[in-house]
């Protein structure tokens, strides 16, 4: 029998209690993509951990798991922490979950044991749960078709002065770079062939004045068109500001990202494309934190809102007509020197987390440890490089994904540059054979044989 | 000679060749860049008054302020248009200002002159910032164009004030190593002897329409709390006359401070101190208030004076101490003791 699916959208609430000592967290877990499989459920998703102490202090991470109805097992791990300071993702959580799939018991093991663990129980949320908002997060702008009606005619007034008929004919302009801005105290309007070569569009951005320095009002998106003389209000777009066009050959091929600020270190990112037979633009939900930038056939997200950042982050996923496929790899890394490559072996086809730490004293010699599933430590493989010349993460991903270094350049581009053979950098490598293997460059010179 | 007078003639015919043609590609260039700053405000068409508040456009890598620039009825837009050719690879040089008058259209009126286009640092440009911008002052309500907001870039930091007679932009003739401020009836130069992490020198003179007399001169050396003393000149109010003196932080808090009126101090040491002033703050921290306070008690300077703020800019709310005791040189303890003896305190 099928199980019953975890749902798109299903969420759990619960606490997570570190052993000995008192330092809980409200945890709320939201899936937001699963497949199921003979048993089996594949889901992905994101939590957000709030310490009970300290309600301000929060973290949302990305989190990878699977449910086995079979035994009812569960087992997720967690990655992509927004604030780094305290958080710990080199573990995974693993345990039980109730057949009607509405109760999870799970304990937190991490590679470093001496860091501890902790156990984290979460229950299904019912309509009578607290809403999300409590923990932090943004919620969708619900407002009434009145609000609607009247954000779009205040909207209007920022497109007093614009007229696309002036100064005698309606523009229509030769490239959609061309598009032009206006800023007001009232507000932004961007305008211009927006999305396609035939009709004329607006973009307006609401500007409220903030009450305080950390007041940040919602700045209200709307679309208007050009239609007989006059602009028409197409399409309320919520809160959303500090708007970015990008256009590409394929299809979709124009899309509008926008980001809004919640509070002082929280906001998100959220992006729409046109759709050209509706001529209305749709939400790509292409973010899980930060923006998204298109490279070729590769969709690339980074960093979103977080107190402080010490980590620069990269995943990168495989794109096609407007959708987002699987993850292919991640990079990760710290402004401390280490840093870590999530991404399927090209021979194995097994996922790896391949971790990279500098030593401290300035030897310039790196530790390296392929961390897997059967092996989370890395112990079974590990050793040291020293590099001779300079290197960069780019230069690892290639190496080990085969993935092109300029999908961390953090640019839409079209087409990726036709690939070339990687420039291997001289490096001295010990330790395990595979570690020797994948990054000795020259390779030792055989000695011939007698 | 034959030869000889056709040679004079051919370089005489050459040379006016050359100047025609560089008369034509100048007036070619105007002509493109007019045509260029008519179609930025292309598709704006102001109905009615704007009431008070000025407009922003952009388009490709020119910008423009549109609204009523002097403070009369009459709508005008200043447009920058950049002077490179738009290829995507240059860097947006300076631009030039044109000023066009909305009279049922666009007329270009005057080529005003060159502002910087963009915000640079070390490295790079910043075309997103806008190096120029109109201020306002408010009373008398009056408006100048100033270019180049940031103190370090290399260039003349030019001024024009928006003449409401002429319906023109007149050079305002201010000094042009200096970013100008205009704060009630004050006027702040703000410059740097050199470009880098040198000290920011604030020139305060009284304005009317025109700079007047020096207040005060100082520096802010705000650079690491390096051991330093700041020189005050400043022209005191009572007296007339303007006064020398130094100021130094004792310690690492703003609660206690040397001053001296025999600086500067030789070979990097402090002058002698002549008095010690102590401030109650009434909460912790507040970046240069000390500054503020001398600067209010020696020369009725306002601290919007002082921070080189428009009017037109955000509202500073001086800090002020709950008392400040002085020991020492008695003309110091009568400037800067708070409150008064004798006064009423508020």
């Amino acid at each position: 029998m099928e199980p019953k699916p975890v749902s798109v959208g299903t969420t759990f609430t619960g606490v997570f209690k570190w052993s000995g000592v008192n330092d809980d967290h409200l945890v709320t877990l939201s899936i937001d993509k699963e497949e199921t499989s003979e048993g089996l459920i594949n889901f992905s998703g994101h939590d957000v951990y709030v310490d009970v102490a300290d309600p301000e202090t929060k973290c949302i991470m990305q989190v990878q798991g699977e449910i086995n109805t079979n035994d009812d097992k569960i087992s997720f791990s967690e990655s992509h922490p927004s604030n780094a300071v305290g958080a710990i993702t080199d573990g995974s959580f693993t345990g039980t979950i109730t057949a009607d799939l509405h109760v999870v018991t799970v304990t937190w093991s991490q590679v470093y044991r001496s860091l501890g663990s902790g156990d984290l129980r979460l229950t299904l949320a019912t309509p009578d749960t607290p809403p999300a908002d409590v923990l932090g997060e943004v919620t969708e702008d619900a407002l009434s078709a009145q609000d609607i009606s009247w954000i779009a005619d205040t909207s209007l007034i920022l497109l007093r002065d614009i007229d696309p008929s002036y100064p005698g004919r309606i523009a229509i302009f030769q490239h959609r770079v061309s598009q032009r801005k206006m800023e007001t105290d009232k507000g932004t309007v961007l305008w211009g062939n927006l999305f396609s070569g035939s009709e004329i569009f607006a973009l307006t951005n609401l500007a409220p004045q903030p009450a305080g320095p950390f007041d940040y009002p919602p700045q209200y998106l709307c679309l208007f068109v050009w239609k007989n003389h006059k602009w028409t209000f197409r399409q309320f777009l919520g809160n959303a500001y500090g708007l970015e066009l990008h256009y590409r050959k394929d299809h979709p091929s124009a899309f509008l990202q926008a980001t809004r600020q919640t509070g002082r270190y929280d906001g998100d990112y959220l992006s729409w494309y046109y759709d050209e037979t509706t001529g209305q633009l749709v939400r790509t939900h292409f973010e899980d934190w930060g923006p998204f930038y298109l490279v070729g056939n590769y969709l690339c997200l980074t960093n979103g809102y977080e107190r402080t950042s010490h980590e620069e982050m990269h995943s990168i996923y495989a794109y096609k007509d407007g959708k987002k496929g699987a993850l292919l790899a991640s990079v990760d890394e710290r402004d401390t020197g280490p840093f870590e490559i999530d991404g399927t072996d090209q021979k194995t086809g097994e996922t790896v987390t391949w971790s990279f730490n500098p030593r401290d004293d300035n030897s310039g010699i790196i530790s390296v440890r392929a961390l897997t599933k059967a092996d989370p430590s890395g112990d079974s493989n590990k050793g040291e490089i020293k590099c001779a010349g300079e290197f960069d993460t780019g230069y690892f991903l290639e190496l080990l994904t085969g993935l092109s270094s300029e999908l961390l350049n953090e640019e839409w581009v079209d087409e990726l540059p036709q690939k070339q053979p990687l420039q291997r950098i001289p490096i001295q490598a010990t330790g395990s054979a595979d570690i020797v293997k994948r990054f000795q460059w020259p390779l030792p010179q055989s000695t011939p044989s007698k | 000679m034959r030869r000889k007078f056709f040679g004079r003639r051919a370089v005489l015919v050459c040379l006016l060749v050359c100047w025609s043609a560089s008369v034509n590609a100048s007036e070619n260039n105007a002509a493109r860049l007019r045509a260029e700053a008519l179609a930025t405000m292309d598709n704006v068409v102001p109905h009615g008054p704007m009431t008070g508040t000025l407009a922003k456009v952009t388009y490709g890598n020119d910008h423009a302020i549109w609204g009523e620039i002097f403070g009369d009825q009459q709508i005008a837009a200043l447009v920058a248009v950049d002077d490179s050719l738009h290829s995507s690879n240059d860097w947006p040089e300076d631009a030039t200002v044109f000023l066009l008058l909305w009279q049922n259209g666009w007329k270009a009126r005057q080529i005003v002159g060159k502002v910087s286009s963009a915000v640079s640092t070390d490295d790079q440009f910043h075309i997103d910032k806008w190096d120029w911008d109109i201020k306002r002052r408010l009373s008398p309500e009056t408006y100048y164009v100033i270019s180049r907001l940031e103190l370090y870039p290399a260039g003349d930091h030019l001024s024009w004030l928006c003449d409401p007679k002429s319906h023109s932009l007149v050079p305002t003739g201010w000094r042009k190593d200096a970013i100008p401020s205009i704060s009630g009836s004050t006027i702040t130069f703000q410059h740097a002897d050199k470009p880098g992490f040198s000290p920011t020198i604030y020139d305060v003179f009284r304005f009317t329409d025109h700079p007047g007399e020096l207040i005060a001169s100082f520096d802010t050396d705000d650079i690491n709390g390096q051991p330093s003393a700041h020189g005050f000149a400043v022209r005191d109010f009572k007296s007339g006359k303007i006064e020398t003196w130094w100021f130094w932080m004792k310690g690492h808090s703003d609660g206690q401070y040397a001053v001296s009126r025999h600086g500067p101090g030789s070979g990097g040491a402090y002058p002698p101190e002549d008095a010690t002033v102590y401030f109650d703050w009434p909460d912790i921290g507040g970046y240069r208030r000390c500054t503020d306070y001398f600067l209010w008690r020696l020369a009725g300077l306002q601290q919007n004076a002082t921070w080189a703020v428009w009017d037109q800019d955000e509202k500073l709310d001086m800090s002020l101490p709950r008392s400040v005791k002085v020991t020492g040189l008695p003309e110091a303890v009568a400037k800067f003791t708070w409150p008064q003896p004798g006064a009423v305190k508020n």
